[in-house]
Formats: C-alpha cells, structure tokens, sequence
C-alpha cells in the first residue's frame, strides 16, 4: 500500500481509538469498589445524608453510569472533562498545570539517553568486544536492570545529601518565586520573564530527575544501536561500499548509521511509554509535580475526573508519539507498511 | 485469623504535619522517598544571606493537600491554616492553648439563662480587604451560607436552628439545645466571617439552595473575601499558596509580608532546606530529623502535644470481629498491649491517654489512671474467655503517616503485642480510600486511628459513645444495651452542661464508662515535632489551625 | 514485557533442550558468572528459613534502626527487624511473584494473539485495536489504576501486571502465527492435507513457542521491577511481609538510616541483572535474529 494510504489508514483509526481510551478509562476509574464520597468528605460530613447526596449530585455521581459516560463525552467533545474532585479545578487546568513539568522530565531524560546511547552504541558496535563495548554492554544491561525509585534514592543520598551537588527535590528553590505562568514551562517561563536565575535554578533542579529517568532508556538505546549496527555492518551494501574503498569511517558514520538509526526510532517510541511509567516513581522520588504523581493522587483518591483525564491524556500522546514514528519508519521502509 | 486492625480512616491521616481534624481523611500518598541524609553534621553549603525581601517573607512547609480554600467547603488542616489566616472568626484562641476562647470579630457573649440564646456583640470599625464594613448581616449570611452548602463544615452548625442579627453591631444564636461547645466551635476557620457583598457578586448564594445556587467556590480558591491579617494572593494545587499582608487588619499589620505556603512532601528534605535557609518552617519533620537539627544552632526545635486521640477499637458486630467482640478478650487485649513500646513509635513528646479525650482538653482523664501493660493478666482474662486460641482480622490504612507516624508500623507493634499473649491477628492494608470506606460503611473488624479535634473542645470526642459517629462505626447503637442507652444519656448531658465543673465530673464519668464497656484501647496521644529558625518569634503550632501567621515576627 | 516489535520468528528449530544451555555459557565467563548468580538467588529463596539469621517478623523495639554492625549485618528497621533476614526472605516472593506474573501473561497473551492470527479479518482487528489501547497506556500507570481498583495484595498485583502485559505478547504472537502461516512446512503439511487445526497446533505453535518462551524469560527481570514498584506505591503486600519494594519505601521516611532502603534495592539489583544477563546469553546463543543490541 502507498505511503498516503497507509498515514490516511493510521490517521482515521485515531478517533476511535481515543474513543476507545476514554471507554478504558471510565471502566478503569469506575471499576474501584470504593466511592469517591470516602475519598472527598470529612468523617462528620460524610455521616450526614444530605451533605452526602448534596456532594454526589454536584460530581454527578447520582446519575446511571451509562449517562455519566455519555455526559462525560459530550462535554470532552467540548473540551471540557469536568472538575478534579481533589483539587476542585477543572480538571484542564489541573493537566496543563501538571502536564510541562512531566514533558520538561521525559524530553530531558530523552535527550539525554540519545545523547549518551547512540554514540554509546555506535562505538561499542564498531569496536566489539573491546573494553569500551564491555563497559557499555554491563552499564547499558544496569540501566535495564535498576529499580528507577531507588536509584533515585541513592542518587539523592550521593549527590545531594553527600555531596551537594545538586538541590533538593522539588522543580525550584522554595524562597524562589515561581515565574508567571506563560507555557507552564518554568524554564522557558522564567526566561520570558527575564529572570535568569529562575531559569537556571530549575535547570539545576531538573538535572538529577532526568539523568536518573534516563537510565533505562540509555540502556535500552545502546543495546538497540549496538545490535542494529552490529546487524548493518555485516550487511552487503556496507561490504560493497569498503570494496569501493571508502574509508572505514566514512562506511561506519555515512552507511551504517543512517540504516542502524530505523530500529532506534522504533524504541524511541517504545521508551516513551517506558519513561512515562518510570516517571510515576521518580516524580514520586524527586518531588516533581508532574503527572506521574498526579495520576498517582487521583487513583487513590479515587478521583474520577482526574483519572479519566489523565488516562486520555497520556494515552493520546503516547498514541500520537508512536504514529509519528510508524509514519516515519513506514517512509523509509516499505516493507513495514504491509503491515 | 487475626484481627486486622483498621486504621480510623480520615482521622488523624495527615501527611506528617498539620493536626488532622476529624473531617479530614486525608491518607498521605506514599510521598517522595526521603533523601537518606546520612550525616547531617556535612557542613552546610551557600547559606544564603537573607535579603530583604526574604526577610519579610515567611517559606512554610505543612502537608499540602487541599481540596478547597472556600470557608465553606474547607476540609483539611492546611485550608484551616490558610483560612485562619486569611479571615476572622467570631472567637478564637491563643497560641496553642484550647481552654479559654478569646474575642475576635466577637468582643463579647452571653448565653441565655436556658442555654439555647447567644448574643454576640460584634467589633465595630472592622472593614474587609474590599472596603465593605463588616456587620453583623456578614456574620449571619456566612453562617447561614455553611449550613446551606451542606458540605464538609455543615456539621459545626448542626446544632443551630437559627441565626439572627437584630442591629448591626448584635448577631444572635438560637440552638436546638443547650449546647456551650458552639463557642469554641465558633472560632473554625470555616466559620469565619465573609464579605457577603462581594462574595455574592461572586456568585456567591447562601439561602437554602446554596448546595446548587453557590458558584463562588472558584473565585475563593484564588480570592480570598475576609478582614484577616492577609489576604489570598495565588494558589496553584499541590504546589503553593501565596498569602500577601493585609496593611488594614483591625489588629494592626503583621509583621511578615508575603507568606508562601510549598509542598514539600519529603520530610529530610525540608529539614536540609531549613538548615540551609530556604525554609523558614518545617512541621513534617518526622521526629528522627527532628532529633538531627537539634544540634543546630540557627534552628529552634519545637514539640506540640496535639489534641488528638489514637484509639484502637474493635467492632461490636461479632459477625465482624469475631472473638474479639468478647468483653473479656477486649479486656485482654487492653492489658497486652505493650504501651510504651507504642510511645516509643510515637515518638518523644507523646504520652498516654486513660481515656479518649486528648489530656490537652479540660474533662481528660489523668493518664496516670491509665491501664497498664500486664500480659499476665490479659492471658489469664482469655483464658476465662475459654475461647481456645483467639484469632481476629485488623484494617488500617497503609499508606498513612500522621505526625511522623507510620500507620503500617503501628499496625505490626499491635499485631506483635497481641500474639505475645496468644491472639493471633491477620493484618489487612488498604490504601487510604478503600479503608475510610471500610471503616465508614462500619464493615471494619477492628482498627486504630487518630481523632483529631476539629475544634477546641472535649464534647468533640463524645464520638466514641454508642449511637453517635464512632460508636455506629463500630456497630454499637445507644439501643444495644440498658448501660449503653444510659452512657448515650450521660453523653448528651455532658453536652448541655453549662457549668463548667459540672460538666468536667460529667466527662470524666463518661469516659470511665466507656472504658468498662465499650470496644476502645485508648493508646496515645501524640506530639508533633517541628522547628523553624531560630530567629523567628511568636511561632506557635494550634491544634486545629496550625501557625498563626500574624503574630510571627523577624528579629 | 515485549520491547522489540521487529523481532521476526526465525526457520523450525529444535526445542529448546534440543541446544543445551553450555555452549553460550561456556564461552562467556560473564554470563556463566550471571547463571550461578540466578541459581545462588534461587537457592536463597528456598533455603531462607535455614540460611537467615534472624526471623523476618520478629520485632525488636529497642533494637530499632539499628545501623549495620556484627549483631545485625544489614542493620535492623524501624521495628527492630533484622534487614539481612527480610531480604533473604524477599527473595521467596519476588522470584515466585516475577515467573508467575510473565508466565500468566505469556500464556494469556500467546492465546489471545494466536487466535487473532488464526482467525484473521474481524476478531483479528478487533484484538488488535484493543490491544493498541492497553499497549497505549504506559504500564505502571495501568497497573497502579487497576491495582488501586482491586485493592492491594500480591495477588492483585500479579493481575494487574497480566493485564497490563498481555497485549505485547498477544501481538509478538500473532507476528509469529503470522510469518509461521506463510513457511513451507505448513505450505508442505497443508498440501498433504493434513487439517487446519493440525496445522496449528502441531507446526505453528511448536514453532512460535521458542521464541516467545525467550522473551518470557527475558522479562522475569522486568516483573520483578515492576512488582517492586508496586509495593514501593504501597500497592504490594501488607508491610510486614518481607518485600523488597516496600522495604525501600520504609527507608523512604528514614532517611538518616540509609541501610534500610539501599540495601534491598541492592538485592533487586543484583537479581535483575543477574536475570537480564542470563536471558541475554541465552536469546545470543538461540536466536540472533531476537536480538535487541
């Protein structure tokens, strides 16, 4: 099938697909035993009936759950899913406030593990079985191997506690006054606002939670563009190309790496899930105020709204993600569009 | 099976920090993983040298979840904290003490001679942050917007039938029966006085379909509408409050200027953050840190005995609980719980209640009454039982940690403590909702639990007696026997008791009472430990509200 | 877990037994080092109860937070535990909890995944769409959702990693029924006549089965972490149970006491790697073509 078609086939299953996500997370978030009323009401309250009926027919939560559903997608078609029963904000408002500071987390932790796996991985493929390779073979397999919480500890307890190279937990410095909310970034807010020092305090604050969150990735990267490499080496255009006597470099760099690059695009998506997953505990560890730890509050408050948003929300972007590196895989390789 | 213990949901979870009132069932999300600071002796890196803009402001860090900042549907300490010090009540009290209301908006008040009529006589000259003088229609619109709201502090006005406000300096309660706990109930944060003015250009509705008719919640989330020492600058959720001074409060400025209120859920933390200077406050210290900044000199460490009761209590039902419903296995179990092993978890500054009212309020019992661990005693008691070997199941909540308590911890002392004298207990942990719902749907077999007092005042904690809140909880109605309808008698005459005197000799009765025949192991009261630096004054810590930002001052 | 959607099934193999374990172990010191480590772990696992110093549950308040010294090795915990002990004994949850928690997915995904490339058209969609919306949810988020939903409990946990696993096997699956669907044997059994369901069941599944068995066992590291997650979430077993995951959370709150949360991430580590070493050596030796670097 064309290139067109195929994007045209993935781009119309996206509705619904993100139907089906908002399905998934109305049953998921319904499926507790508990109701919210335990999980939002104070003990005296909670006794009286009326404070109890009043506070479900605020949420909602008097209606049959079919209709609660169907209210609930009629007004997501809107753009509006409904206010956080924890924090009594739309639930929007919660999200976008939550949202940059897990991007800020996730791209850092990114850049950095394509920063450090692909040279890490070319290099270790090109000089197999050297030092070099085992080294980065036992770090990469360590990467995969490392609870992220309690590397997170430890990495707190060693740069921080011991040796303070880094502050402390949290996205800014406390007497530091968060920058104007602009993009929700705090570093780009910051520099809007033109104040520097904000800007470079988060930047010092972000430093450790990403480096940590990239661990797994790092691993998983390397090993991919170590195999990927090693398989393109081996390869017959590759050969030819030596034969034709181009420099061994100029085969490895011009060649081999541009080919090795198409599975690692393929992981790149995968590990972005992996790294929202791991953001859930080191937000958890480092104090970010993210959406790991909000969707962590909101499960075990019981707070639909919030579940539900948080569940579309990362879900779409992971969809979104993914098509974008199918889309770009199924342009280089044909193969892969047969499905 | 053995008795899981259930941890009394919503009471007393408080992420290490503020008091948790009883409205509040707030269990702490497992929150960051402390940083293991090995040695606090490292020297301390860049102590900032405070500016002058950070001398005028004030870094707190309490437990920080909120649900709400309108009065009306405040729930937890940190909104009662917030609301303190953003509005003013008709009384309140000073520093941390809970015996003695002092004038507020209110400078005076007389009860009726029947008991069921206070006249309150209101400050005059008092201006809200928006110009309007505050009169006494404010007064009886924000009561009156409390009791319609039907929300979380609906329940401090249950036993109001009418608020009036005869002229404008007078505003009157008429209550459904003597009742002179209303007082101190009175000086609550959600019970403060609102610009009824503003707040209903606001969207604001206090009439009787308030529950559907107010829309002003948003607005106060980010406004605030009262005549305290500050007002309500910026509030973004689990992250930070922002209060700004108010030059105009009646009491005259504070001192600080901008009070900035953050999350910082790891208790090492915010004591390195303290140290250092970033922070000014710090109550979720947990008591090991606390211990650690002893040794330092720019820091002042505190310990506050709150009100509030930690009580283990078995359900009445014996299709729930099973054996341990037997009178004479829930004496055993009184005697063989090793309480000062529990103090001990409890940490320095916690101390043992004899009863279930917290020893800080008048009507305690004197701890020294209190039973002591004797297992001899509690094997012999289960042997009289005859049951053979005792098994039981107990709830709690496993993520919760009140005032540097771990829930779980506690959970496992009991469980140990009981198989020390042959009951073998099962423990069953669930995640803070889930229990709350166990507990409230009274299907708990057995838990313990902290009751925080939600206000200053011993009949409070009457929730114990068969037939009101805890007693349902633990199946056990007034009806269930002659001496329990006759202790539910006793309790609501403590109530009304307008004689002071009288009604300590009454409380006390009551609580004997209790000890002899209902379901409750009374454990302990605990102490919050905190510190702030050194050159702060006028910090105190309330029971109910917290820190009183106004009279903090810098020297 | 399956992370690598462009492994393809390789040509009719012999089983697994068929290639003894020896020969990729034998040439690498570092994955023969890794196999004892496995093997040593698992005999900590069976053998705790006699090797353990201490019991697991036995408290000791006096003793509390003890830090490492030649009466407690490991230190001792905010009730007096001996740590040491509590991780030996962890050993017999995690192991079980992490074979169990892959074998339960495995199975369930190879069904449903086969069944979608048998059957082809309708259901064969159906399965992959719904499995495009669970893959779509990052695990731990889907597995802390539906742990919070059933309750906590080992139990519940397992499941829930089952259920947020599945959908990768289900689609390695039905890649390998697929690719297998179009390989001579088959084309040779059907020509012979022989029926569809002997086809199957005989040369397919025989055949995707290796693969898929690896990638299982790859993944037993994997669950250990992520069960270990869930009981640092207070998702897991109820605290008193020796679990590595929540003993680290405990260490969370006591920061001073360093030992009690380093030391059982330490054992999680180790048998983690262990695990992904020895699952490593093995896809090399069996099958190139699985490799993912």
């Amino acid at each position: 099938m064309t290139l067109r078609r195929y994007i045209i086939r993935r781009v119309l299953l996206l509705p619904p697909m993100l139907v089906g996500i908002t399905l998934l997370s109305f049953v998921l978030s319904h499926a507790v035993p508990a109701d919210p009323v335990s999980a939002n009401l104070g003990e005296q309250a909670a006794a009286n009936p009326e404070v109890v009926a009043a506070f479900r027919h605020r949420w909602g939560l008097d209606r049959p759950l079919p209709q609660q559903y169907a209210v609930y997608l009629g007004r997501l078609a809107q753009g509006d899913m409904g206010i956080s029963i924890s924090t009594h904000q739309p639930v929007t408002t919660d999200l976008r406030q939550h949202l940059p500071a897990t991007i800020e987390l996730a791209v850092a932790a990114m850049i950095l593990s394509l920063l450090l796996g692909i040279p890490l991985g070319i290099a270790s493929a090109v000089r197999r079985d050297t030092a070099l390779d085992q080294i980065s073979r036992g770090g990469s397999l360590v990467g995969v191997s490392v609870p992220v919480f309690w590397l997170g500890l430890v990495a707190l307890l060693i740069f921080y506690a011991r040796l303070g190279w880094v502050p402390s937990p949290g996205q800014l410095s406390p007497r530091l006054p968060r920058p104007p909310f602009v993009t929700g970034f705090i570093m780009l807010d910051a520099a809007l606002a033109g104040r520097m020092d904000i800007a470079r305090d988060a930047l010092a604050h972000l430093a450790l939670p990403a480096l940590v969150l990239a661990a797994y990735s790092v691993g998983v990267i390397t090993r991919m563009m170590r195999g990927s490499m090693l398989d393109v080496l081996g390869e017959d255009y590759v050969r030819t190309a030596r034969a034709k006597g181009l420099s061994g470099r100029t085969v490895t760099l011009r060649h081999a790496a541009r080919n090795a690059l198409l599975p690692v695009l393929t992981v790149i998506g995968l590990s972005f899930g992996g790294l929202l997953s791991g953001a859930v505990v080191t937000e958890s560890v480092f104090a970010w105020p993210g959406l790991g730890s909000y969707a962590f509050q909101s499960a075990t408050s019981l707070d639909f709204p919030a579940i539900m948003g948080v569940g579309i929300v990362v879900a779409s972007v992971y969809i979104l993600v993914n098509l974008v590196v199918d889309l770009a895989y199924a342009a280089v390789d044909p193969r892969i569009r047969m499905g | 099976m053995s008795v899981s213990q259930q941890s009394r949901g919503g009471p007393a979870h408080g992420t290490e920090g503020l008091p948790i009132t009883r409205r509040t069932m707030l269990r702490v999300v497992g929150q960051g993983m402390g940083v293991a600071a090995a040695s606090r002796l490292v020297p301390i890196r860049r102590v900032r040298a405070a500016s002058a803009a950070d001398r005028g402001t004030l870094v707190m860090a309490p437990s920080f979840v909120i649900r709400s900042l309108d009065p009306g549907h405040a729930l937890e300490p940190v909104a009662e904290m917030i609301c303190h010090a953003a509005y003013d009540s008709l009384v309140t009290f000073d520093g941390e003490d809970l015996q003695t209301p002092k004038p507020s908006l209110a400078t005076a008040w007389k009860a009726s001679g029947d008991g069921r009529t206070y006249t309150f006589t209101l400050r005059p000259n008092v201006t809200f942050a928006s110009g309007n003088p505050m009169t006494s229609a404010d007064v009886k619109w924000s009561l009156e917007r409390v009791i319609n709201l039907k929300s979380n502090p609906t329940f401090f006005l249950d036993g109001v039938e009418a608020v009036e406000a005869p002229t404008p300096q007078t505003v009157v309660l008429r209550l459904k029966t003597p009742q002179p706990s209303i007082v101190p109930i009175l000086s609550s944060g959600s019970l403060a006085v609102l610009d009824s003015k503003f707040v209903t250009e606001h969207g604001g509705d206090a009439g009787p379909d308030a529950k559907t008719k107010d829309q002003a919640e948003a607005y106060l989330n980010s406004h605030s509408a009262g005549t305290g020492a500050f007002t309500l600058d910026s509030y973004i959720p689990n992250q930070e409050v922002v209060l700004v001074r108010n030059r105009q409060h009646w009491r005259g400025a504070a001192q600080m200027e901008r009070i900035v209120i953050r999350n910082i859920p790891e208790a090492s933390t915010q004591a390195l953050q303290l140290e250092r200077g970033d922070l000014d406050i710090a109550t979720g210290l947990g008591r090991d840190n606390a211990q650690t900044l002893r040794r330092v000199p720019s820091i002042t460490v505190r310990s506050s005995r709150v009100a509030t009761s930690f009580v283990f209590m078995i359900n009445e039902d014996p299709e729930l609980s099973g054996q341990l419903s037997n009178p004479k296995v829930i004496q055993a179990i009184r005697y063989a719980l090793d309480y000062d092993g529990l103090l001990t978890i409890a940490g320095p500054g916690a101390v043992r209640m004899a009863g279930v009212i917290p020893n800080s309020l008048p009507g305690a019992l004197d701890p020294h009454e209190a039973v002591r661990t004797d297992r001899e005693k509690a094997r012999a008691l289960l042997k009289e039982a005859g049951l053979g070997a005792v098994t039981g199941k107990l709830m709690y909540s496993s993520d919760a940690t009140a005032y540097g308590i771990q829930y779980s911890v506690v959970a496992q002392k009991i469980q140990a403590d009981l198989a020390a004298v042959g009951i073998t207990i099962e423990l069953n942990g669930l995640p803070g909702a889930l229990s709350l719902q166990q507990y409230r749907d009274a299907k708990a077999p057995a838990l313990f639990g902290g009751y925080a007092a939600d206000y200053p005042d011993a009949s409070d904690f009457l929730v114990y007696l068969p037939g009101r809140l805890v007693g349902k909880r633990m199946r056990w109605p007034a009806s269930a026997s002659p001496a329990a309808k006759e202790l539910a008698q006793w309790g609501d005459d403590a109530e009304a008791e307008g004689d002071p005197r009288k009604r300590v000799a009454l409380l006390e009765k009551v609580q004997r009472r209790l000890l002899e025949i209902g379901p409750y192991a009374p454990l302990f009261q605990p102490a919050l430990p905190w510190a702030h630096r050194a050159d702060l004054r006028g910090v105190t810590f309330h029971s109910v509200w917290g820190v009183d930002f106004h009279a903090v001052r810098r020297t | 877990m399956v992370s690598d959607a462009t492994a393809l099934v390789g040509p009719a193999r012999r089983s697994i037994l068929g290639r003894l374990l020896p020969r990729p172990f034998v040439r690498s010191p570092l994955a023969l080092a890794s196999l004892a480590a496995v093997a040593l772990w698992i005999l900590v696992a069976v053998f705790a109860p006699a090797i353990a110093p201490y019991n697991p549950l036995a408290q000791d308040i006096v003793g509390r937070l003890a830090p490492p010294s030649p009466a407690h090795w490991l230190g001792t915990d905010p009730l007096g535990r001996d740590i040491l002990s509590r991780i030996l004994y962890g050993a017999r949850l995690s192991i079980p909890v992490g074979i169990t928690a892959v074998a339960l997915a495995v199975v369930s995904g190879t069904l449903i995944g086969s069944v979608a490339g048998a059957a082809g058209g309708a259901v064969d969609e159906v399965i992959m769409r719904t499995t495009d919306l669970m893959l779509a949810f990052p695990t731990v988020i889907l597995a802390m959702i539906i742990s919070a939903a059933l309750g906590a409990g080992i139990r519940n946990s397992v499941i829930a990693i089952m259920v947020a696993w599945w959908p990768s096997y289900a689609r390695f699956a039905r890649a390998l029924v697929l690719s297998a669907r179009e390989r001579e044997y088959v084309e040779a059994a059907r020509a012979v006549g022989a029926s569809a369901i002997r086809v199957y069941l005989r040369h397919i599944m025989v055949n995707i089965l290796s693969p898929i068995v690896i990638l299982g066992t790859l993944d037993v590291g994997h669950a250990i972490l992520t069960f270990a997650s869930l009981s640092f979430l207070g998702l897991g077993p109820p605290p008193q149970i020796p679990e590595w995951g929540s003993m680290i959370a405990t260490g969370r709150d006591y920061l001073d006491q360093w030992w009690i949360g380093t030391f059982p991430g330490a054992a999680i580590l180790s048998l983690v790697l262990a695990l992904n070493m020895v699952g490593d050596s093995l896809r090399d030796a069996l099958d190139p073509r699985l490799r993912k670097g």
